[in-house]
């Protein structure tokens, strides 16, 4: 089998938020937020008191595509439950167990088919307030009511559905009412197609005696109504639904009798009287109750807020008043806290968390009323207006960074000529939003102090003063004939009277005992105690200096220049005792390092050396076998540094910094000593030394090699990061009252004192970010510089307002040619196209006819582009810059007018043989260079072989590959002794492919529009045909298949991307970059995703690994299945015994494997089937889904070993082939 | 027994949406397929986003167009199709 096979893996979670829901999940007092962020639910709990977000708690990837969730609350009951439904067709209960720290399932539904389909329920669900039931509906016909509710054991349960059909009714929007604790009330807005197609408000009444739903009654309402949104009711307010529709609000009781209130919404007034935007439409709302009052939160397609509140004269309604708030980004969803914070899941750019500063309550503001408005309702309307303000009553407090939505991107090292690693640069956001991020992989520093010193010290400690002592107390620095020490405080002073020795190089501080100090330098040893008794300790004479050591708080060990080992213990009066006999070494150590004490012990058993024969040994501190040895591993090697660390999962690992800048990882037996599971990572040609450190309060590593690496476990997974800093020698950590996880390094003669930002561990990126003008359609790079080209419907440029750079004018077209300097990150031109003129397409191109290396840019634009009800346009032109200084900026050469009737700018434009190829709808154009305009030198129509629009174009030698928006992927050869193209090769289906690429010259991947990934391979038969002759006379005889080309494609990978449409591929390799002249050089597909994913796909290099990661994904999912299904039989079965012994026997007889912890969903929990998941529109063909792999990585250690011996194998080495392929090509 | 027939096909017409017999005209036909698709275009979150997008729309205005095209989407219904 020489086919090929990928491992698709996620690099960054898609950031575009479905919905989102504010509860409280975990039964605290905190709210959590749960967000659908792409396929995956996120949790937060926003922290009060810093007014942050925070990290996520959980994601969780549910490998379904979320339609909508809903938090809701059985009565009684302390927490509330996550409602989700999914293309699976099914409605799941969600319940966060915080202990665990997991989203189990209580119940799972079905409902329906799967996939998301008219008639399928699920696209709408609204819930009684109460949490009494819960109703689904489809676009079209279908509405579901399922009662929720509880049993004795407070457990919940859910009824079997009620159906509420309606016949050719198509619903736009869904909503319970409140009722109070009446018979469970849900409001639609409808349409019957057959029916007049009159918009109609229905309230179905869910009768809880007769269990039957009822059609309660119907009113006619605003033919533009789109959202409904309830009011509360029972003991709250009048209960009853605000319909929203285009510039009007008009309020429903369920009364049909009662009239109905009406009140239009403000409009924006500009500056300039003649600019009037579109009619507000209202896109969400929010609902907020606080200490016995009510308001609404409603906000308009453009951003704006109202608040809408009610006068109430008991239970009867005196007054509605709407005044405008604020304005935010446009939200999918809005959330309020009850801390006073607000939350907007924005549709593009990252997601906003707002403070309340107050409510709207005594300002300026106009307020509408109802009243008002029906005495008069011409002027109410005439001056209902409004100018756009800066944030008034809210405070941006946060914000959670997201890609949505990712435009296009770049992958290329455009900064660092020193470091092959590239940056991921992507264009993003929309409108305002808008902005270029660079991604570069590492975490970010924070510098505190960064201090020159007289000389360059060879090592930096710090030390606190007694084993009581919170903080330390001492910086102490070692140059290499003296030793300097400083004292922490409010500012940092030299210390004399520590004690320590000032004209030695030290080689080790450490405080041991309850209160000394010691100090290693060549000469021997010092003990000194806290009230400054000295005990030293000197080798003899004919052992030589003392060359390296280490020590814990009990135990102390140096290395003498004889190879010989001397071991100290501190006994409990805090006296140093030395072990009798030395151990004698056959070679010469090169790095030692003392185990960890472990909580509770006394000493650490083990103790590793490193020697310069390239092994690592592990010796014995047991007081019955001291300085035994017990295990041997050799290295590739000689270590340079070793430390031996008890990591957050309570594995003691033992970490090594090879001389050949290879950091190995590997698990120290923590009874034998026996060394397994090595994780290699080679980290640049500079011998490693390593540091131990805090990053979250849990024990980590710093690899010091060029870069300093920062190695932690989170979220059960091992990660070994970059940081964004200089190359330090020596790193030791450092806490005071100021800086609880603080660093200290030295670099040459620099002291530098640092802190990694905890706050988001997920992110391994640096980002660094530029604001753009327009929303980005495509980019180019070109050396040190970036051209995007941006445009925006429906928009025009207002210079003067800075806030709101925008006004919304239908029909109108804003757009601009931007260069962007990577190094600076700052634009350096911009052209600013005018009247209605849009850029959609950009390349850039060398063009042999000129002569000479200039570069140019072709831009593609058209005017007043319009794309429904059909594309048109009144004209498409091809603009040329000439690209001067360097990159950083543009001049105008010319532009090209296309002769035809096209009727949008072409996307599709690549440099083709020195010279520029258009695709221009089904025709390819070569153009050359002219002095008047651009010049036709040859073209093709390719209508003849069912081309329709070309989408996406790649080329590499004579061959081209073309994508059409509906026919699938086209193979071309350009004949340049004839000047034509013949096409050979094509799909044998039909795609609509939006980007297409070759992976090697007969292979090429291509997505299309719906979200899926594949390659296709041209026969090797056809694709030598093709390049046989020089005038193609052979393929060109060749008759016609199916309207096509004389063969066919074959089919090598295909994977759903998991509800995403790909923006953009990329051949590279994430660590080394695409380095043609490296041979080993591994590369992998990087796309980057519209809702903001990265993603990989990695091939797998050989037979064995294919299987193994293909019975891996099986088994994997095979757990995550049968957790979920015990997740819901326990929540169902009556009599649940207690799960006390593994593997115990339930009362139906079936045994249930999962207890305890291991009881915990990584993933899944929608009852979305993951095979069919994957296979969403295609089945899935040679390709392993990582992301499930790398779930094993997440499972308690007895369900680890478990699937190990399914598969045959250690956990170690699945655990090292899982991170091997990450690491090969990634991070 | 071909009423039988008839009957059950009946019943599957009123259940699923869409089924057609020998008298379904092309608009009918071509309305469904019109809705199937308007109903796909919405429900996929990424399609709605990317389409909300190109167009400079929010997502809940290009919905509400969306389901408004559903009403007639080959227009008003003639008796030939």
């Amino acid at each position: 089998m020489a086919d090929l096979s990928l491992y698709s893996l996620t690099l960054l979670p898609p950031g575009s938020i479905l919905a989102s829901v504010v509860g409280n999940f975990a039964g605290l007092k905190s709210q959590e937020l749960v967000l659908a962020r792409g396929s995956n639910l996120e949790i937060y709990r926003p922290s009060v008191s810093e007014g942050t977000l925070g990290p996520p708690l959980l994601v969780h990837p549910t490998f379904s595509i979320i339609r909508d969730i809903q938090a809701f609350r059985i009565a009684g009951s302390s927490r509330d439950l996550l409602l989700i439904t999914s293309d699976a067709g099914r409605l799941s209960i969600l319940a966060y167990d915080p202990s665990l720290n997991s989203l189990n399932p209580a119940q799972i539904e079905t409902f329906g088919k799967t996939g998301i389909r008219r008639v399928v329920p699920g696209q709408y669900m609204a819930l009684d307030p109460k949490g009494r039931a819960v109703m689904l509906a489809s676009l079209e016909k279908n509405k579901l009511v399922y009662i929720l509710n509880r049993d004795d054991k407070a457990r919940v349960t859910i009824s079997s559905p009620l159906e509420a059909h309606k016949p050719h009714t198509l619903c736009y929007s869904l909503v319970g009412v409140d009722v109070g604790y009446e018979n469970p009330i849900f409001a639609a807005l409808e349409v019957d197609y057959n029916g007049g197609g009159d918009k109609k408000l229905t309230f179905y009444e869910l009768d809880l005696g007769l269990n039957h739903v009822i059609q309660r009654s119907t009113v006619i309402v605003d033919q533009e109504a789109n959202f409904l949104i309830h009011v509360p009711g029972g003991n709250d307010g009048p209960s009853g639904v605000i319909v929203a529709a285009t510039n009007y609000l008009t309020y429903y009781t369920l009364d049909p009798k009662v009239s109905p209130l009406r009140l239009p919404l403000p409009r924006r007034q500009y500056e300039n009287s003649s600019d009037i935007d579109s009619l507000p439409v209202i896109v969400t709302g929010v609902v907020h109750k606080i200490r016995g009052q009510f308001f609404i939160l409603l906000q308009s397609n453009l951003g704006d807020l109202y608040k809408v509140t009610f006068e109430l004269n008991g239970i009867s309604i005196d007054d509605i008043k709407i005044k405008y708030f604020d304005t935010i980004p446009v939200s999918k969803s809005l959330n309020v806290f009850k801390s006073g914070f607000l939350f907007s899941a924005s549709e593009a750019g990252d997601p906003g968390y707002y403070q309340f500063e107050k409510l709207a309550d005594d300002d300026d503001e106009r307020e509408i009323s109802h009243r008002a408005y029906e005495v008069n309702p011409e002027l109410v309307e005439a001056t209902a207006r409004f100018r756009i303000k800066s944030l008034d009553n809210l405070v941006k407090v946060d914000s959670l960074n997201s890609l949505n939505p990712c435009m296009s991107g770049i992958v290329a090292n455009l900064k660092n000529d020193d470091d092959p690693t590239p940056q991921i640069y992507t264009v993003s956001g929309q409108r305002n939003q808008s902005r270029l991020q660079c991604r570069e992989f590492g975490r970010r520093v924070t510098e505190i102090v960064s201090s020159e010193l007289p000389g360059s010290p060879q090592f930096v400690w710090t030390t606190r003063l007694t084993s009581r002592d919170e903080f330390d107390a001492y910086i102490v620095l070692s140059f290499l004939n003296a030793t300097l020490v400083l004292s922490i405080g409010e500012t940092v002073e030299e210390v004399t009277d520590s004690g320590l020795l000032g004209d030695v190089c030290t080689l080790l501080i450490q405080q041991v005992g309850l209160d000394s100090l010691i100090q290693v330098h060549s000469g021997g040893l010092r003990h000194i105690s806290l009230d400054k008794t000295l005990t030293t300790w000197t080798p003899p004479s004919d052992s030589g200096e003392v060359v390296l050591a280490t020590a814990n708080n009990s135990q102390v060990c140096l290395v003498l220049g004889s190879n010989q080992i001397v071991y100290f213990e501190i006994d409990e009066f805090g006296q140093l005792n030395e072990y009798q006999d030395r151990l004698e070494l056959n070679g010469r150590p090169t790095a030692i390092a003392l185990g960890e004490v472990a909580p509770g012990k006394i000493r650490s058993n083990f103790l590793a050396v490193g020697l310069q024969d390239s092994t690592v040994r592990i010796f014995s501190l047991d007081p019955d076998s001291t300085l035994e040895n017990l295990a041997v591993q050799a290295l590739s090697a000689p270590c340079h540094d070793i430390k031996t660390i008890i990591m957050a999962d309570n594995t003691l690992y033992l970490h090594m910094g090879l001389t050949n800048g290879t950091y190995i990882k590997t698990v120290v037996d923590s009874l034998t000593g026996e060394l397994s599971g090595a994780v290699v990572r080679f980290l640049g040609p500079v011998p490693v030394r390593l540091a131990k450190v805090f990053i979250n309060q849990e024990p980590a590593i710093l690899a010091l090699g060029s870069k300093v690496w920062a190695g932690y476990i989170f979220n059960d997974i091992f990660q070994l990061i970059p940081l964004s800093y200089v190359p330090l020698g020596f790193v030791s950590s450092f806490k005071s009252p100021g800086c609880l996880e603080g660093l200290v390094g030295i670099e040459s003669n620099h002291l530098r004192i640092f802190t990694l930002d905890s706050t988001n561990l997920y992110d391994k990126f640096t980002i660094s970010e530029i604001a753009l003008k327009f929303t980005p359609r495509r980019v180019v790079d070109g050396g040190k510089f970036l051209y995007i080209v941006g445009a925006d419907k429906n928009t025009q440029y207002i210079e003067s307002t800075d806030l709101y750079r925008m006004v919304t004018i239908p029909g109108t077209w804003s757009s601009a040619v931007q260069v962007v300097n990577t190094q600076t990150m700052q634009i350096s031109e911009e052209d600013v196209l005018e009247n209605n003129e849009a850029a959609f397409g950009i390349t850039k191109c060398q063009f042999k006819s000129t002569n000479s290396n200039e570069e140019y840019l072709i831009v593609a634009t058209s005017v007043s582009q319009e794309y429904l009800p059909r594309k048109s346009c009144t004209k498409v032109s091809l603009r040329t810059y000439i690209i001067t200084d360097h990159g950083s900026s543009l001049q105008f050469v010319h532009s090209t007018t296309l002769d035809r009737e096209f009727q949008e700018a072409p996307t599709s434009l690549i440099a083709f043989q020195g010279k520029l190829l258009v695709g221009l709808g089904s025709v390819l154009r070569v153009y050359d260079m002219g002095s008047k305009q651009l010049l036709r030198k040859a073209e093709i129509d390719l209508a003849s072989y069912s081309v329709t629009q070309v989408s996406s174009m790649d080329t590499q030698g004579n061959r081209i590959v073309i994508g059409d928006l509906r026919q699938g992927c086209y193979l071309l050869v350009y004949k340049s002794a004839d000047n034509i193209f013949i096409p050979f090769c094509d799909d044998f289906v039909a795609r609509p492919i939006t980007l297409v690429k070759f992976l090697d010259y007969d292979t090429v991947m291509a997505t299309d529009r719906w979200g899926n990934f594949f390659t296709l391979r041209c026969p090797k038969d056809v694709s030598e045909a093709s390049d046989e002759d020089k005038y193609g006379i052979h393929i060109k005889a060749k008759p016609k298949i199916l309207y096509g080309t004389m063969s066919k494609f074959t089919l090598v990978n295909h994977q759903f991307l998991g509800g995403d449409l790909a923006t953009s591929l990329h051949k590279t390799n994430l660590l080394t970059g695409t380095d043609v002249e490296e041979t080993n050089n591994y590369e992998c597909v990087l796309w980057t995703g519209l809702q903001g994913t990265l993603g990989l796909m990695i091939p797998i290099l050989t037979r064995s690994d294919q299987e193994f990661f293909a019975a891996l994904q099986a088994i994997v999912l095979s757990y995550l299945d049968q957790i979920a299904k015990q997740c819901v039989i326990t929540n169902n079965q009556d009599d649940m015994p207690q799960l006390q012994n593994d593997f115990s026997e339930t009362v139906a007889g079936s045994p249930m494997p999962f207890t305890g912890s291991d009881l915990k969903l990584l993933g899944q929990g929608t009852g979305r089937d993951h095979l069919k998941y994957r296979s969403y529109y295609s089945p899935v063909r040679s390709t392993v889904d990582g992301d499930v792999c790398e779930l094993y990585l997440k499972f308690s250690r007895k369900i680890k070993s478990q699937i190990a011996k399914e598969l045959g194998r250690t956990y170690w080495d699945i655990e090292k082939k899982i991170m091997d392929i990450r690491s090969r090509v990634a991070y | 027994m071909r009423l039988r027939a008839g009957q059950q096909f009946e019943q599957q017409q009123s259940r699923f949406i869409g089924v057609g017999n020998v008298n379904t005209t092309k608009q009918e036909w071509q309305s469904n397929v019109h809705r199937d698709t308007y109903a796909s275009l919405i429900g996929h979150p990424a399609t709605l986003e990317q389409l909300a997008i190109s167009l400079g729309l929010s997502q809940e205005e290009l919905k509400l167009q969306f389901i408004n095209k559903m009403i007639q989407p080959c227009g008003p219904v003639t008796k030939d199709g």
